[in-house]
C-alpha cells in the first residue's frame, strides 16, 4: 500500500511526461515498468521511429547527483525499497538497507525530489512487551531517520511513528515472521 | 550469709524441678498451603418462576478462583439446609468440608431480590458470620460477588476482589490493513464485558484512576499515539497528552493527582510525570536509554520503570525528589513492565532468563530480590495485581491468540477468563470500587 | 550470673560447712548438677529445631517449654560443678601410736632391796596404771575411728544408692522424653498437614491454644490463650487442631506420661516459613 502510493505518484509524473514528449517528438510510450515500440503516422509520411525506454526521472535524479553508484536498474530498485529489517531488539541498519538508503538521500537532495516528505514507521516483533516495543519500534524508526539526516535530509522532512507490534505484517509466531515484522517503513507523503 | 545460701540453694533446686515439670508446648511453623474446603449449597429461592441467577454458583466459582478455596462438588451433600437450624455439622465434618455457606434468596415487589447468606464453621460448630443484600435481577451477579467478598474477608482475613473490574483490549484482525480494536470493561471473572471504545486505529495501555471512576490509555486514532482519559460513567474522553514522538504507557499515581507517562518529545524516550491540576509537566528521567513503563510505588514517593539503561531492559526505581535512580532487577535478559503490589513490598513483570526464548510473570520481593516465575506460556505481557495483592492477571498466548490468564500471587492457582472473540490484551485491574 | 551463684554454693559448701550437713548438700548439689546435665541433654533447648520427615515433608515440630523461654542454663562443663568431695585430713583416722609394751621388771630383792623394791613396785604399778589408761583411750579412740569409717561407709553406700537410683531415673526421664518427643512430632505433623494458613497469615503472628485431649485422643477442649489479633489467623489455627482431631496415636500411649504431658497441653502457631 505504501509501495503504492510511490508508484501513484510517479505514474502521475510520467503521463505529464509523456504527454510534452507526444507534442514535441512525436510518439512515445512509457510508464512505470511498461516500455514499448508503436507504428504511427505523422502527416502521411511513414517514418521509422525508434523508441527509447523512459528512464524514472526519480532514478535520473539519482543517477545525476552522482553520490550513488550503480545501474538504472539497481538504482531503480534501491529507490523502490521501502522497508529496511532489523536484528532482535536492534536498531541497527545493516550494509544492504544502507544502500537503499543512500539512494534514498540522494533523490531527495535532487532537484527532483527537494520537497518530498517521509513519513517513517517503526515495527517489531510480538516478544516483549507491547509498550517496550512501542519504544523500540520508535527507536528503528529514528535510526532510519538519523542515518537520512547524516546525508543532508532536514529532519523537519522526516517524521517518525512506531506501531510497535501493533500491525504485524505476519501474524504468525515464528522466526520467519517476526523477521518480517522488525522492520521500518518508509511512507513519502503526498503535497 | 547461711539463710542467704538456703535461699539460694532452694530457687536452684525449684529451677530443676519447673524444668522438669515443664507443660508441654507443641509448636506449629508450618501449614499445608492447600485449599481450605467449603460447601456452598444452593441458595434457597421463593418467587415466581426460575432464579434468574444461580447465586450460590457465582459464589462458589469466585471461591474457586481465587485459588484459596476448594469448593465441595454439590453431588456430594447429604442435606440441603438453607436455614441454621437445618444445619448438621457432622454431615458436613464428614465430607470433609471446613466451612458451610447456605443461603435464600426472595423475591420481593419491584422485582427486587432479597438475598440471606450464612457462613459456619464446620469444624468448630458455629456460625462465623451473616449477611443479607439485595439488589435488582441485573445486580444479581453482583449480589453474589458481594457474598463472595464477605465470606472470602471473614476466612482469609484479607478484603475480597470478586466485586472489582477488569479492562483489556480486543483486536480483531482483518487482514493486514484492518484491525477492530476494543477496549473492553468486565467483571473480574470476564463476565458482563461491555467495550467502552472502539476504533480502527490500536488502543493499549489502559490504566485505572485510583477511584476507579476513569481510564487513561493510549489510541492511535489520529494515526499517532496520543494519550486519553476517559470517564467511565459519561463516556467523556478527553486527549491530554499529543506531543511529537512517543506518547505511551500512561499510569494514574496513588493519589489520583498525577499522570506517569512515557515521551520522548525531546529525541528519546524518558518518564514524565503530568500534574492533572495544573496541567504542569516534570521530566523524571532523563537519559539517552529507553526510559519506559512507570509503575508507582504505593506512597506516590519514587516510580519503577524500566530502561535499556544497562544494555538490556532491566528494572530501575527513580526517587522523585532526588531524581536518584537504582537499579531493582539483575537476572536475565529482560525484564519488564513493572506493577507495584498494594503493599509496596513486591513487583510483577515480564522475565526472560539468559537463554530463554519465552517471556513469563515473574514476582519480586523489592528488599531481597528475591525473583520467581508465576507462570510459563511463551508470550505473556501486562501482568498486572488486583486491588488486595493476592491475584494476578495477565495477558497470554493460548492457540496463537491473546487470552487473559489469572493467577495467584503465589502461583499455587492459574485460569484462563472465558475467551471471547478476538485477540485479547492489555487488561487493567480495577482498584476497590464503591 | 548464674555462675557466681554456683560458685557462691560450692564455696559456701566447701568453706564454712559445720560438717555435719556439707556432704549431703555436695553430694545433693552433685546429683542434681547430673540430672539438670542429663535433663538438657535429653530435652531439646527452644534454639534447637528438628525437622522430621514423615509423609509430608514440609512438617518440621520442635519441643519447647515455657519455663525455657526465658533463663538459658547452658549445661555447665563438669569440672566446675562437680569438685569431688576431697577428704579432710582431719577426717583421716590416725594411726595409734604405737607405744612399745613395756615388760614387767624383774622382782627386787629384799630390805634394802625391798624398799627399793617396793619403791620400784610402786613405780611399776603407777606406770602400768598409765599403760592401762593409755591403752583405754587409744581403745576408745579406735572404737571412734572404727565407728566414723563405718558411718562414713555407709553414708556412701547411701550416696551410691541414691546415685544408682538418680541414675535410673534419669534413664527412665530420658525414655520419657523421647517418647513424649515422637508423639509430639507425629500431633505436630497431624496438625501442620491440616493447617491452612489465611491469607493474612504473615511471618511473626503467634497464636498460643490451650488442648484438653481425652486419652483416646478426642480433643476435650481448646481455648485461646494468646491470640494474633487477626481473626482469620486464629480461625485458621483451631481449624486445624480440631481437622487433626482425633489423634488417635495418642490411645497407645503409656497413661503415667499421656496424664503428664498430654492431657492438657498448648499449641504455639508460630509459620515461619511466610513472608513477614
Amino acid at each position: 500500500m505504501k509501495f503504492g502510493n510511490i508508484t501513484k505518484g510517479f505514474a502521475t509524473g510520467l503521463a505529464v511526461i509523456w504527454l510534452a514528449g507526444c507534442a514535441s517528438t512525436g510518439t512515445q510510450t512509457a510508464g512505470s515498468g511498461v516500455a514499448g515500440t508503436e507504428d504511427s503516422t505523422v502527416g502521411g509520411a511513414q517514418t521509422a521511429v525508434v523508441t527509447t525506454p523512459l528512464v524514472d526521472p526519480a532514478v535520473q535524479a539519482v543517477i545525476d547527483s552522482g553520490k550513488v553508484q550503480g545501474s538504472v536498474e539497481q538504482i531503480e530498485a534501491l529507490l523502490k525499497q521501502d522497508t529496511v529489517h532489523f536484528g532482535f531488539d536492534s536498531d541497527k541498519l545493516s550494509s544492504d538497507d544502507i544502500k537503499a538508503l543512500d539512494v534514498q538521500a540522494a533523490y531527495m537532495t535532487s532537484p527532483a525530489g527537494v520537497n518530498s516528505k517521509l513519513v517513517i514507521e517503526g515495527h517489531t516483533d510480538e516478544r516483549g512487551t507491547r509498550t517496550y516495543n512501542l519504544a523500540l519500534g520508535e527507536r528503528r524508526a529514528k535510526a532510519v531517520k538519523s542515518y537520512l539526516a547524516l546525508k543532508g535530509i532536514s529532519s523537519s522532512r522526516i517524521e517518525v511513528v512506531s506501531y510497535g507490534f501493533e500491525k504485524p505484517v505476519d501474524p504468525s509466531h515464528n522466526e520467519a515472521a517476526w523477521a518480517n515484522n522488525r522492520r521500518a517503513v518508509i511512507v513519502p507523503i503526498e503535497g | 550469709m547461711r539463710a542467704y545460701l538456703r535461699v539460694a540453694l532452694f530457687g536452684f533446686l525449684l529451677i530443676m524441678v519447673s524444668l522438669a515439670r515443664a507443660e508441654l508446648t507443641i509448636e506449629i511453623t508450618q501449614g499445608n498451603d492447600k485449599a481450605v474446603p467449603v460447601a456452598v449449597v444452593p441458595f434457597a429461592w421463593s418467587g415466581q418462576g426460575v432464579l434468574p441467577e444461580d447465586i450460590a454458583g457465582i459464589v462458589g466459582n469466585d471461591l474457586r478462583l481465587s485459588g484459596q478455596f476448594a469448593p465441595v462438588p454439590t453431588s456430594q451433600f447429604l442435606g440441603f439446609p438453607s436455614k441454621a437450624s437445618e444445619v448438621y455439622f457432622g454431615d458436613w465434618r464428614r465430607l470433609g468440608t471446613s466451612y458451610l455457606v447456605i443461603g435464600q434468596v426472595t423475591e420481593q415487589p419491584g422485582s427486587r431480590y432479597r438475598v440471606n447468606y450464612e457462613l459456619f464453621d464446620v469444624l468448630a460448630q458455629k456460625s462465623v458470620v451473616r449477611g443479607e443484600v439485595s439488589g435488582n435481577r441485573n445486580q444479581l451477579r453482583s449480589v453474589a460477588h458481594s457474598i463472595s467478598d464477605a465470606v472470602y474477608e471473614k476466612i482469609t482475613g484479607v478484603r475480597g476482589f470478586f466485586s472489582t473490574r477488569i479492562v483489556y483490549v480486543v483486536a480483531n484482525r482483518h487482514n493486514e490493513n484492518s484491525t477492530d480494536y476494543k477496549l473492553v470493561y468486565a467483571d473480574m471473572d470476564g463476565h458482563r464485558a461491555v467495550p467502552v471504545l472502539q476504533s480502527k486505529e490500536p488502543i493499549l495501555a489502559p490504566s485505572w484512576s485510583p477511584d476507579g471512576r476513569r481510564l487513561a490509555y493510549v489510541s492511535f486514532e489520529t494515526g499517532r499515539p496520543a494519550i486519553y482519559i476517559q470517564e467511565l460513567a459519561t463516556g467523556r474522553r478527553e486527549r491530554i497528552s499529543s506531543f511529537r514522538g512517543l506518547n505511551s504507557a500512561p499510569k494514574w499515581s496513588p493519589d489520583g493527582q498525577k499522570l506517569a507517562m512515557v515521551l520522548s518529545k525531546s529525541g528519546n524516550p524518558d518518564i514524565y510525570v503530568l500534574d492533572l491540576t495544573t496541567r504542569a509537566l516534570t521530566q523524571v528521567t532523563r537519559h539517552y536509554a529507553m526510559d519506559n513503563e512507570p509503575s508507582w510505588m504505593p506512597d506516590g514517593k519514587s516510580i519503577v520503570f524500566t530502561s535499556n539503561r544497562g544494555g538490556s531492559a532491566q528494572l530501575y526505581e527513580v526517587t522523585l525528589a532526588t531524581g536518584k535512580v537504582k537499579r531493582l532487577t539483575f537476572e536475565g535478559r529482560f525484564n519488564a513492565r513493572a506493577r507495584v503490589f498494594p503493599d509496596g513490598k513486591s513487583l510483577a513483570y515480564i522475565h526472560k532468563g539468559k537463554g530463554d526464548q519465552s517471556y513469563n510473570v515473574a514476582v519480586q520481593e523489592i528488599d531481597t530480590g528475591r525473583m520467581r516465575l508465576l507462570s510459563s506460556s511463551p508470550f505473556e505481557d501486562a501482568p498486572d495485581v488486583s486491588p488486595n495483592g493476592r491475584m494476578l492477571i495477565y495477558s497470554a498466548k493460548g492457540e496463537g491468540k491473546g487470552v487473559l490468564g489469572i493467577i495467584s500471587a503465589d502461583g499455587r492457582v492459574s485460569f484462563r477468563l472465558p475467551s471471547t472473540e478476538g485477540d485479547v490484551r492489555e487488561p487493567a485491574w480495577s482498584p476497590f470500587l464503591n | 550470673m548464674k555462675d557466681k551463684f554456683f560458685w557462691r554454693i560450692i564455696n559456701a559448701v566447701q568453706g564454712q560447712g559445720s560438717g555435719n550437713w556439707r556432704l549431703p548438700i555436695l553430694f545433693s548439689a552433685v546429683l542434681h548438677t547430673v540430672l539438670l546435665i542429663g535433663l538438657f541433654m535429653v530435652m531439646p533447648s527452644s534454639s534447637e529445631t528438628r525437622t522430621i520427615n514423615p509423609s509430608p515433608s514440609f512438617v518440621s515440630a520442635r519441643v519447647v517449654t515455657l519455663e525455657q523461654a526465658k533463663p538459658k542454663p547452658k549445661p555447665k562443663p563438669a569440672p566446675r560443678v562437680a569438685p569431688e568431695p576431697r577428704p579432710k585430713p582431719k577426717a583421716q583416722p590416725k594411726p595409734a601410736p604405737r607405744q612399745p609394751v613395756k615388760k614387767p621388771p624383774p622382782k627386787p630383792k629384799v630390805d634394802q632391796k625391798a624398799i627399793a623394791l617396793k619403791r620400784k613396785q610402786e613405780e611399776e604399778r603407777k606406770q602400768r596404771e598409765k599403760a592401762a589408761a593409755e591403752r583405754e583411750r587409744q581403745r576408745k579412740e579406735q572404737e571412734r575411728l572404727d565407728q566414723l569409717q563405718k558411718q562414713r561407709e555407709q553414708e556412701m553406700l547411701a550416696a551410691m544408692a541414691r546415685e544408682q537410683q538418680a541414675r535410673q531415673q534419669a534413664a527412665q526421664l530420658k525414655a520419657d522424653q523421647a517418647e513424649v518427643a515422637s508423639y509430639t512430632q507425629v500431633i505436630a505433623s497431624l496438625v501442620s498437614s491440616r493447617w491452612s494458613r489465611p491469607a493474612s497469615a504473615r511471618r511473626g503472628m503467634t497464636v498460643v491454644l490451650r488442648i484438653r485431649l481425652a486419652p483416646t485422643g478426642e480433643v476435650i477442649s481448646i481455648a485461646k490463650v494468646r491470640g494474633s489479633g487477626d481473626e482469620a489467623f486464629d480461625r485458621s489455627a483451631q481449624q486445624a487442631v480440631n481437622s487433626a482431631a482425633p489423634f488417635r496415636e495418642i490411645r497407645n500411649i503409656e497413661s503415667r506420661i499421656f496424664e503428664k504431658n498430654f492431657r492438657e497441653f498448648t499449641f504455639l502457631f508460630n509459620p515461619e516459613d511466610l513472608l513477614k
